[in-house]
């Protein structure tokens, strides 16, 4: 019963039923570096690199919202971190996100030392966003370049959870 | 024609890019006083601090009066900032050459502005992202490749002023450490292939 009410807040909060007023906030990226060690996890992760500040970012995210529609999201769960900075937190994320819930979780990294962090999400990734992750146990893929439909997403993700 | 470009991007698909220790090609790019300019421009030149940027990254405008700062200390210490911008004009029109003219005018450039019109440069090097900064010594040999300081937002709070720490070592006669540092940017907005 339990695991069915915790699945049901979970696909409640998933599909962005509630508007999006949980922002996970992480001073350090030690809070959010289990996102990209726990090799526990049986479902599929796909986590987004984002900022309100990035054009392409922006451009992507619509895919990520149809493919959480399409998707059970008892076997892909989405993850959005965005590095919007703290001083933005009020004046930007939040009156964004008001308008554009995000169907996953979302988490504000605000870590300015990004060299120290960059290599620990993957050793392909340069640092420049957007930047998408998606993996399940210890497989791993990382898309480096902007998606550009969802088709594209849906099928890189279909090649991690078979 | 085609020939030389096929190679310059054959090169960098094969190799990735430049890494420190390579030596980095000169240019040939158009300023944004309308002349063409090359680092062989700069006769006394002990270094070049080589700056892939744009107008309409965020990142890169934060960097802009750090830029601006490097340039005024190390120009004459034989260190000029050479800034390229890679942007593709049809996916950033905010990034034209007449737009490149019109933020360097505002802002007060003290250094060249260049635009790599082909994209060649940026694939030559490597570059993936703006901000993205070389620093090459006099013979063009990469002796730092990264961000300029750890912290893009609030330069107060920078802890690692990578480029200020990598010149010093090359004043000493040392090698930079880190030589390689990566930061979050803006994806460079290639063109889109034909």
């Amino acid at each position: 019963m339990a695991r069915i009410k915790a699945l049901l807040i979970c696909s409640l909060i998933s599909f962005g039923i509630y508007a999006q007023d949980t922002i996970i906030t992480a001073n350090d990226f030690e809070e959010i570096e289990h996102l990209f060690t726990d090799e526990t996890n049986d479902e599929v992760w796909v986590i987004n690199f984002w900022a309100t500040w990035c054009s392409p970012c922006l451009a992507e995210l619509p895919y990520f919202k149809s493919a959480a529609k399409a998707l059970n999201p008892a076997e892909v769960r989405f993850i959005f971190v965005t590095l919007d900075f703290k001083k933005q937190f009020e004046s930007k994320l939040k009156p964004y996100l008001a308008e554009h819930p995000l169907p996953g979780t979302v988490y504000n990294l605000w870590d300015m030392d990004y060299n120290s962090w960059i290599d620990q999400v993957s050793p392909k990734w340069s640092g420049a966003i957007p930047v998408t992750v998606i993996r399940k146990g210890d497989e791993k893929i990382v898309l480096t370049s902007e998606v550009e439909s969802t088709e594209e997403l849906m099928e890189s993700i279909a090649s991690i959870s078979q | 024609m085609l020939i030389p470009a096929l190679c310059i991007s054959l090169l960098a698909f094969v190799e990735g890019g430049l890494k420190v220790g390579d030596t980095a090609p000169d240019f040939k790019l158009k300023n944004i006083d309308g002349k063409e300019m090359s680092m062989a421009d700069f006769g006394q030149a002990k270094g070049f601090i080589v700056v892939f940027t744009c107008n309409t990254c965020p990142y890169s405008v934060m960097y802009e009066d750090r830029i601006i700062a490097a340039n005024k200390k190390y120009a004459p210490m034989g260190y000029p900032v050479i800034a390229i911008n890679p942007n593709d004009v049809d996916r950033r029109p905010g990034d034209s050459f007449a737009e490149m003219k019109a933020r360097a005018k505002e802002k007060g450039f003290n250094f060249p502005y260049l635009y790599d019109s082909t994209q060649e440069i940026a694939t030559a090097y490597g570059a993936t992202r703006t901000p993205h900064v070389y620093l090459l010594d006099k013979a063009r040999t990469v002796q730092y490749i990264g961000a300029i300081d750890n912290n893009a937002s609030e330069a107060s709070e920078v802890t690692e002023d990578y480029l200020a720490q990598a010149i010093a070592a090359m004043e000493a006669g040392k090698k930079p450490d880190p030589n390689f540092t990566k930061a979050v940017g803006c994806t460079i907005k290639w063109k889109e292939s034909k």
